[in-house]
């Protein structure tokens, strides 16, 4: 068959010399028009459209824009709740990354036992609250977290400790956010690592728990160095992820108290369609955040060509 | 020794279910004091210490979350978006995915490049001009407005590719050879060979439509046009501080999409393997 390929794949290139060339290729257009003009209007017009907005003063109510040159982008680095919501992303990223990326892979190797029975059933609940999170779940945890008759406080109240005033307060907020992303965010990630365990070949475990390795040594001189590009895929697109979060934040905070989780998205949202309209400004922030996703994109994939092992790559010597 | 070993592995086994046991129910406590606030009467609600479950059970929250907004309008609005946004999706991705995987044509790889670029523009980046577009086509407050910018994604076209690309060329050929044009080639061989990638796809357009915040909480304002997400929203509003009632509004808006859970979860977890991206 691999032989064969190559041959059939250069008979029909004859063919195609012919007008029947012509016709193939012109076919080719037709079936890509739809998603090309889709993808045109409603992804690449408006990414320039961002990048022009956010140099114009524009007036949604009087459709008027004027050229407005570095404007926004300085307004912006004056603005102290500009730093505010950059440093609340980053604080809300970091604190919920690491751990959703831990625990979910903590499961995984847990769900991966041999003969482990009922793993499917936990992977399931696991991952329901990926599939709810947003307003439904959101306004659940809003009541959890409630400082006089919900489930937290309550349950810490049996250790002793005194009501967590957890939404309401500058310090809190953002913590409680974070524990009801990794919540949400666990499942998903347990499912790629899951499928990361399975692609490790047995062999080389095996092998290495003939020669006496513990069950520690396994997992952190193979399993883990061969799931290495997983992990990595995981830690970006959690990272994306998380950068870009907005239900959770309008519904359990609306970015307060005192902007204490007030986020790139939520805060565009507050400048372009709440109270001011401001659109120009709110597209300079998105511009911003479009760069620092880029920025982590990019590190995260040189990162990968330098730490991370892909298998059937030789390694050379240090 | 062997005995030995054997309890060790049972003891680590035991160990292994307790801790995943823990977790389990860790990860289903909000959806069971979701369920317990749902049916407490407001007197229960409040009350401490707390009550974990309510008896008798209270439905009148159920009735009220159902008839203080319109609910069931809510649910058709979200059914016919996220219907017309997947079918849609189905056939942007199947036609451009076949091209891609099979045809060869000027300017391929320049395309394909810019469908992968798709991928990389977060939603919340354009967010503001795909506003602009939509005000200008006057879309403002219609279901149009959600369906149009959903029709088709890079990731519908691509994970189509991807499948395209592991179907065997030999089909194809026997029927080209027996004198089917591309088209019957695409419809009677390739789509029905595909769908399990249909499938996927469906799901994920179902689920990111049934989902998506942000964007209908922008271009929609009236109830009576609201997703299940922005009525749901709108709907705590009007009852601020009322748990049981918002609880019992929380709990209708996840009945389908557990129901959708329960019955696609392969095809969820196939696709996030193969790259999803939640929207």
């Amino acid at each position: 068959m691999v032989t064969t390929q190559p041959l059939v794949m250069s008979g029909r290139s004859r063919q195609r010399e012919g007008p029947r060339a012509n016709r193939s290729q012109r076919g080719a257009y037709v079936l890509l028009l739809p998603a090309m003009v889709l993808f045109a209007v409603f992804t690449f017009i408006p990414i320039v459209w961002t990048i022009v907005l956010s140099f114009e003063n524009y007036n949604i109510f009087a459709d008027q824009a004027t050229a407005a040159g570095f404007h926004n982008y300085s307004a912006l680095l004056h603005s102290p709740i500009f730093y505010q919501s950059l440093l609340s992303t980053a604080y809300y990223t970091f604190g919920s990354v690491p751990v959703t990326v831990a625990l979910a892979l903590f499961l995984a190797v847990l769900l991966n036992r041999p003969g482990l029975w009922g793993s499917n059933i936990f992977q399931t609940i696991f991952f329901l609250p990926y599939i709810l999170s947003s307003v439904g779940a959101s306004l659940v945890w809003k009541w959890m977290f409630d400082t006089n008759f919900g489930i937290i406080n309550a349950f810490l109240g049996f250790f002793g400790i005194s009501p967590v005033p957890w939404l309401t307060s500058p310090s809190t907020a953002m913590p409680a956010l974070i524990i009801m992303t990794v919540w949400g965010g666990v499942g998903f990630a347990v499912v790629l690592f899951q499928a990361g365990l399975r692609a490790v070949p047995t062999e080389l475990t095996e092998a290495a728990s003939i020669d006496g390795a513990t069950g520690g040594q396994r997992f952190w001189r193979i399993t883990f160095p061969l799931l290495a590009p997983t992990t990595l895929f995981v830690l970006v697109i959690s990272i994306i992820n998380a950068a870009q979060v907005f239900t959770t934040v309008q519904v359990m905070t609306a970015g307060g108290p005192l902007n204490a989780t007030n986020v790139l998205v939520y805060y565009v949202y507050q400048v372009a369609f709440q109270g001011t309209f401001n659109l120009s400004y709110g597209a300079a922030i998105a511009i911003v955040l479009f760069i620092i996703i880029l920025i982590l994109t990019a590190v995260m994939m040189i990162g990968s060509r330098r730490f991370v092992y892909y298998e059937g790559e030789t390694r050379d010597a240090n | 020794m062997r005995t030995e070993r054997g309890l060790g592995e049972n003891v680590r086994t035991a160990l292994v279910y307790a801790v995943l046991i823990v977790i389990a129910v860790a990860m289903l406590i909000p959806f069971l004091w979701m369920l317990g606030t749902a049916f407490k009467s407001s007197s229960q609600v409040n009350a401490i210490p707390i009550i974990w479950l309510p008896w008798p059970l209270h439905f009148g929250n159920i009735v009220s979350a159902w008839t203080s907004v319109p609910f069931g309008r809510f649910f058709v609005n979200t059914f016919v978006v996220a219907i017309a946004s997947t079918i849609g999706q189905i056939i942007t991705s199947v036609l451009a995915g076949y091209a891609f995987a099979r045809m060869r044509f000027r300017g391929k790889q320049v395309l394909f490049l810019l469908t992968l670029a798709t991928l990389m523009i977060p939603f919340q980046v354009i967010l503001i001009p795909t506003f602009l577009i939509i005000k200008h086509l006057g879309l403002v407050n219609t279901l149009w407005a959600l369906i149009l910018p959903n029709l088709a994604t890079g990731f519908g076209v691509f994970l189509l590719r991807q499948f395209f690309l592991q179907i065997p060329t030999e089909m194809e050929e026997a029927a080209t050879i027996d004198g089917a044009g591309r088209w019957r080639i695409m419809a009677q061989i390739m789509v029905p060979l595909a769908r399990p990638a249909v499938a996927t796809l469906s799901v994920f357009t179902f689920l990111w439509a049934w989902n998506s915040y942000l964007w209908p909480l922008i271009v929609l304002n009236s109830p009576t046009k609201m997703t299940i997400q922005v009525g749901l929203s709108y709907f705590q509003g009007a009852h601020v501080g009322e748990y049981n009632v918002i609880m019992a509004g929380s709990f209708l808006s996840l009945i389908p999409i557990v129901i959708l859970f329960l019955i696609t979860q392969r095809q969820l977890v196939a696709g996030i393997v193969a790259g999803a991206v939640k929207g």
